[in-house]
């Protein structure tokens, strides 16, 4: 019977082993979904230095907490436009010293539909590091003129209005998030307004402190009005007339029977706000009519499903008044489903007293409790990542464990440092326990952090020996630091009652539940869920996501001539079956988002159109790169026109290149020597390892990937090879790391040269907010050429729009040009960005849409002129073996000890085998 | 005269024939019918976009004659079946074997958590974070933290590893549905058959194994036996998952990914269509020879 044992021993353990594993995906799936932040519609922030800048709560404890009721006007009444770069400088004179708040007028000036950003200086300097970039709301029209429900067919234009408005600067960029006071000596002061981003026409300046309203006890004695006893009054949340974003626009909640309006067949728009309504600064407005003079109550039926054990926060106005000091800060706790709250004031349900007719109540985000916290916390992942660097600096990245570094005798301060940080970690860990009475998320990571941060006190080996574990624990406190500034909260209606009446129950109750969604399921086998072409419509596919394809949708409707050329246009979202759709004759007109491959795929079979025969192909391609268009073009035929457009730039950590003395690198050879210092104290270089790179150090030195009539590679001749060979020993000799997370290395600063696409610009200028204005963009290091120029080429890519069918040729041409002119993807790009934000720009093809896109000038100049250099790879029969093979080369040279050149040699033979079998097949000569 | 007779077979079974209908016409169309299409196409060259255009044995030529690719997935797909499919027929049995003697609660329990891996098909996320090449995958932080390694080895690129790789996460996804077939038989093994074999003097439970269980369980084995060649003459998705399609210096290329890699980056239909066909034939022969083997199991 000892089989039968030893069975189950061993049987227990591969169990464990595979429950292990799923365990393990669990949780690793749980780490995946925190890395992807959205940063909710925020509009670009300046890269001006911050670095050295106390923050405001450090400046405000300066001097005694003074508040004068001073009115200090500072402009005259005259206007004065401000554009981005342009700076206003005032004096005026303080009879009272103390700390004052500034009261802005500005009017937006039409532009490219961010958020103005202005910085201030006092007496010529920046007060502190919140004063340097400040966001200025816009103000939009929802353009519904309220007649039937809203649904997905009829979605609301938001229209933006120009008129003047007023309101106290306050933090929304940093972590302060409210009201910013300056501190003002007697006398003679300067202020000075910068216009960063966009322009606006200031209106007029004062320093004055905010009034504090009355609390709701006092206010309450002073009703003479009574209370209300009619019917409640209902204010659907979508009906919202005025809003700081177009971004804040009503979307359909299938999701339940309760919320208003639903049905199991119609997509209603029957909810606003969500989580593009969280940050600091954004509102939304409603128009309430109320029947007679009375006293109200104001219920919300709300979710807040998004920030788990933290409220978001909303300042309640009616008529652009407080009404009471409460109002301010209106809380509203997690809940998963929707639920009903009652404005509460001095512990019970509070009353609002209202006249008869029409009031606008409005919601605006303001700070959470957490402001000061955050700012703190803010500060304290800053120094852990500098501490972090500092030890990768002697240990490296991988340091060995098995060896003591002796940390203690080389860099006691950080040690030090470290020790501080934990004691400062413990503090903000249990206040924020006070305030939500309990463990958060938030408390748990920064409890994590501060627990190893303990553990490296007591020996500092700790520290290497579970180094990788640091470096994701300090990127999850950056992570949650991002998502606790968030109070996204979506509503359902308002609801206005008095003392005889309550308002609706939330909830559907289980059965009208079961009977939504079993309606729901089986509407799901009705045609509506179906594709097919109608036969006089253009039918355009996409393939983005939802959100792109109601934009589109939006514009379509909006702005593109559809009378003139007789036919709707149907615009679908399919993924990814457009081969399957062309076999069986269901191909739509115009296709939307194809890679360049695919479209030459189609196209060298007889199926693509081609565009260039139009009278005005020409003036259209005018509004692209040239280089854009080379991979969609064969001989003299084009057969798409791009999209967007990708290629690398060079980022790079300005701090750490100054502490370690470096220039940032021209040239490859400088790069080199870079490589010296970087490996002396262990940080990387971090280079794609790719043809991306190969086709970029290829194009340097003047070569192609084929000879002159695109018949045959041209990959074996010198100077091609010497780029293979270079490519490759960026990996083989120089040991550059072969696949890494870019952005989170760059961030930590162990790799403070890093090429990379330039969108990561977006990525880091949103989720890496502790360097901000620490780090820069450039263009990538140029090869010297034998003239004594220095090459920057760089290899372009894209995504493109293509004509499919010759059903309806001059529609879809028209629709094309249509899609790719400067106003159309102008504003598609800026209403993707309201959407989701600067992460999800849109980076347009075309040269004079992507100026306006919101880069500033700095970042943008060099964008365009890396743009300007690019170069990209014709299409050719078979080239997905070029590709393929200069992947295969690279893996033998790196992994299997080949010399890179006679791995490449070997290949050439087998790519222009392919080539010409592939010409052959399409009837061309060899 | 022959006809007449197949009518009147017909009748006689209508109702056994009407009954299997169903079942019949969807076979015939989504089975047989494109393994004879394929079997056609195979003869002719078609880029799926355009007509198709009768070339003879060309295909057939081009593969087994200059095409070095495809004697690679060759090898590769018979040594990867040669290895994988005994092997996950021992794995199945033995751990089935093993499971049987608990209690029937943790027997339930264990066998969901060995069935658990071919349900969650499209877990092999897991494994490329595994074996993920950045120094922070899991693998090479711990080969790196114990000190086996100073770099970290990129487990899905460098060409050695591939294949190995390969096998053991197959092996790890397919201990399903054979495994729970062997579950399922050995339960129904009579008690009164291992009693008396214990009085005719088995010595030991391998004995037992060998001469008592797995011969009851010859048909369960058949059919796991099908379940595993097909499955490894098949073996591709998972690769190209892993791997990309083709893999690097194509370490792990299979005939089906060579057929894939024909129809959906070359569109060469034709050639695709030959490699099926050749697949196919493969198959059936390879089943007959195991079905010939497994026969004199335990005889």
């Amino acid at each position: 019977m000892k089989m039968h044992t030893i069975g189950r021993i061993i049987a227990g353990i591969l169990a464990t082993v595979t429950v292990a594993n799923s365990a393990c995906l669990l949780c690793l799936a749980e780490d995946n979904a925190e890395d992807v932040v959205s940063d909710g519609g925020f509009g670009t922030s300046t890269a001006a230095s911050v670095a050295g800048l106390p923050s405001f709560f450090e400046y405000a404890a300066q001097w005694d907490a003074v508040y004068p009721e001073d009115v200090i006007p500072v402009t005259e009444t005259g206007v004065t436009e401000l554009t981005a770069g342009q700076s206003l400088a005032v004096d005026f004179r303080v009879d009272r010293a103390g700390f004052y708040a500034i009261k802005l007028s500005y009017s937006i000036l039409r532009s490219n539909g961010q958020y103005p950003v202005i910085s201030l200086g006092i007496n010529g300097e920046t007060p502190y590091a919140e004063a340097a970039a400040l966001n200025l709301m816009r103000h939009w029209e929802n353009a519904w003129d309220g007649g039937g429900p809203l649904t997905d067919a009829t979605l609301p234009q938001q229209n933006e209005l120009y008129d003047v408005q007023t309101c106290y600067l306050r933090d929304t960029v940093r972590y302060y998030s409210d009201i910013l006071y300056f501190y003002l000596q007697e006398g003679v002061n300067t202020l000075e307004l910068r216009m960063d981003s966009e322009a606006i026409t200031v209106h007029g300046i004062t320093f004055e402190n905010p009034k504090q309203a009355a609390d709701y006890r006092t206010v309450k004695q002073g009703y003479s009005l009574s209370e209300y006893s009619g019917e409640p009054i209902y204010v659907e949340g979508e009906s919202a007339v005025y809003q700081s974003d177009a971004s804040l626009y009503p979307f359909n909640d299938p999701s339940s029977a309760s919320v208003s309006p639903s049905s199991p067949y119609v997509k209603y728009l029957n909810v606003i706000g969500g989580t593009n309504w969280s940050s600091v600064g954004q509102y939304l407005e409603w128009k309430v009519t109320v029947p007679e003079d009375g006293l109200y109550k104001i219920g919300i039926k709300y979710r807040q499903n998004t920030n788990y054990a933290l409220n978001s926060v909303r300042t309640i106005t009616v008529d652009g008044e407080l009404p009471f000091d409460e109002c301010k800060t209106v809380a509203f706790p997690y809940s998963a489903t929707y639920k009903n709250l009652t404005v509460t004031a001095d512990g019970e349900e509070a009353w609002f007293a209202l006249t008869r007719g029409e009031h606008i109540i409005r919601m605006e985000v303001t700070v959470g409790t957490l402001n000061e916290l955050l700012t703190h916390v803010e500060d304290i992942v800053t120094q852990l990542n500098d501490a972090y660097r500092r030890v990768v600096m002697i240990t490296g990245t991988n340091p060995d464990s098995l060896r003591d570094y002796q940390l203690e005798t080389v860099i006691p301060q950080t040690l030090d440092q470290l020790e501080e940080l934990r004691v400062r970690l413990e503090t903000e860990t249990a206040a924020l326990k006070a305030l939500y009475g309990g463990a958060s998320s938030g408390t748990k990571i920064m409890e994590t952090m501060a627990k190893q941060l303990s553990k490296f006190a007591e020996d500092s080996i700790n520290i290497t020996s579970s180094f990788a574990d640091f470096k994701s624990n300090i990127s999850s406190l950056g992570t949650w630091l991002v998502d606790a500034k968030k109070q996204p909260l979506s509503i359902d209606y308002l609801c206005l009652y008095g003392s005889e009446s309550e308002m609706r129950r939330a909830g559907a109750g289980f059965w009208a539940s079961l009977k939504f969604q079993l309606q729901s399921f089986l509407y799901t086998f009705t045609d509506a869920y179906m594709i097919n072409n109608k036969k006089d419509t253009l039918v355009v596919w996409m393939s983005a996501g939802s959100t792109q394809h109601r934009i589109l949708k939006q514009l379509v409707d909006a702005s593109f001539n559809q009378e003139q050329t007789g036919l709707q246009v149907d615009l679908k979202l399919v993924n990814s079956s457009l081969l399957s759709a062309i076999i069986s004759g269901k191909a739509p007109d115009v296709a939307l988002d194809i890679t360049a491959e695919d479209i030459m795929n189609f196209a060298f079979r007889k199926t693509g159109v081609s565009i260039s025969g139009f009278d005005d192909y020409t003036e259209v391609a005018k509004r692209f790169r040239a280089g854009t268009l080379v991979p969609v073009t064969f001989g003299d035929e084009v057969y798409a026109l791009p999209q967007t457009q990708r290629y690398e730039v060079l980022f790079y950590r300005s701090d750490i290149l100054e502490e370690l003395n470096i220039k940032v690198p021209d040239t490859w050879d400088e790069v080199i020597s870079a490589m010296a210092a970087l490996k002396k104290n262990n940080l990387e270089f971090g280079i794609p390892l790719g043809t991306s790179t190969y086709t970029t150090l290829l194009f340097q030195r003047g070569k192609s990937f084929y000879n002159q009539d695109l018949t045959a590679t041209a990959v074996t001749d010198y100077d091609s090879l010497e780029a293979f060979k270079t490519c490759c020993s960026w990996f083989i000799e120089y040991k550059c790391p072969i696949s890494y997370d870019g952005l989170q290395r760059f961030r930590t600063g162990e790799m403070p040269l890093l090429i990379a696409g330039f969108e990561m610009y977006n990525n880091l200028d949103i989720l890496a907010p502790e360097i901000k204005g620490l780090w820069g963009m450039t263009m990538i290091p140029g090869t010297l050429r034998e003239d004594g120029t220095l090459d920057r080429s760089v290899s372009l890519s894209g995504v493109y729009s293509a004509i499919l069918k010759e059903d309806h040729l001059d529609a879809a041409w028209e629709f094309l040009k249509w899609w790719t002119s400067s106003e159309t993807q102008l504003r598609y790009a800026q209403r993707i960005e309201m959407a989701l934000g600067q992460s999800g720009r849109h980076n347009t093809a075309n040269i004079e849409a992507f100026a306006q896109l919101g880069y500033s000038e700095d970042v943008l100049r060099v964008i365009e002129q890396q743009g300007d250099q690019g170069v990209a790879v014709p299409a050719v029969p078979g080239s997905y073996y070029l590709n393929r093979y200069l992947t295969n080369a690279m893996n033998k040279a790196l992994y299997q000890d080949e010399d890179p050149a006679d791995a490449l040699i070997g290949f050439a033979k087998t790519i222009d085998e392919e080539i010409a079998y592939k010409r052959e097949e399409f009837g061309l000569t060899n | 005269m022959r006809s007449i007779q197949f009518f009147k077979g017909l009748k006689k079974h209508r109702v056994s024939i009407l009954f299997s209908l169903p079942f019949l016409i969807l076979f015939f169309i989504f089975t047989v019918g494109p393994v004879l299409g394929a079997v056609v196409l195979g003869f002719t060259r078609y880029n799926i976009l355009e007509p198709p255009v009768f070339v003879g044995l060309d295909n057939y030529l081009r593969l087994f004659l200059k095409d070095d690719i495809f004697m690679l997935a060759m090898k590769n797909t018979l040594l990867f079946a040669c290895i994988s499919a005994p092997l996950s027929m021992l794995a199945c049995l033995i751990g089935a074997w093993m499971i049987n003697d608990f209690p029937p609660i943790v027997r339930a329990v264990l066998t969901f958590v060995f069935y658990a891996p071919s349900l969650a098909g499209g877990a092999v996320g897991i494994w490329t974070l595994i074996l993920s090449g950045d120094s922070y995958g899991f693998l090479n932080h711990f080969l790196m933290q114990w000190g086996f390694t100073t770099e970290p080895i990129q487990w899905l690129s460098d060409t050695q590893y591939m294949f190995g790789i390969l096998l053991i996460v197959t092996l790890w996804g397919c201990l399903g549905t054979g495994f729970l077939s062997y579950v399922a038989a050995l339960r129904g093994v009579d008690k009164t058959l291992t009693e008396a074999a214990a009085i005719d003097g088995i010595k030991n439970r391998l004995q037992e194994l060998w001469y008592i269980t797995v011969p009851i369980l010859r048909p369960q084995l058949m059919f796991s036996a099908l379940i595993s060649i097909t499955g490894s003459f098949g073996v591709g998705t998972l690769s190209a998952s892993l791997f990309g399609n083709p893999s690097p210096n194509y370490a792990a290329h299979t005939v089906v990914l060579h057929m894939e890699d024909y129809a959906n980056v070359r569109y060469d239909l034709g050639i695709a269509c030959a490699i099926a066909t050749t697949l196919f034939v493969l198959t059936v022969s390879a089943n007959k020879l195991i079905g010939l083997f497994i026969a004199r199991v335990g005889k």
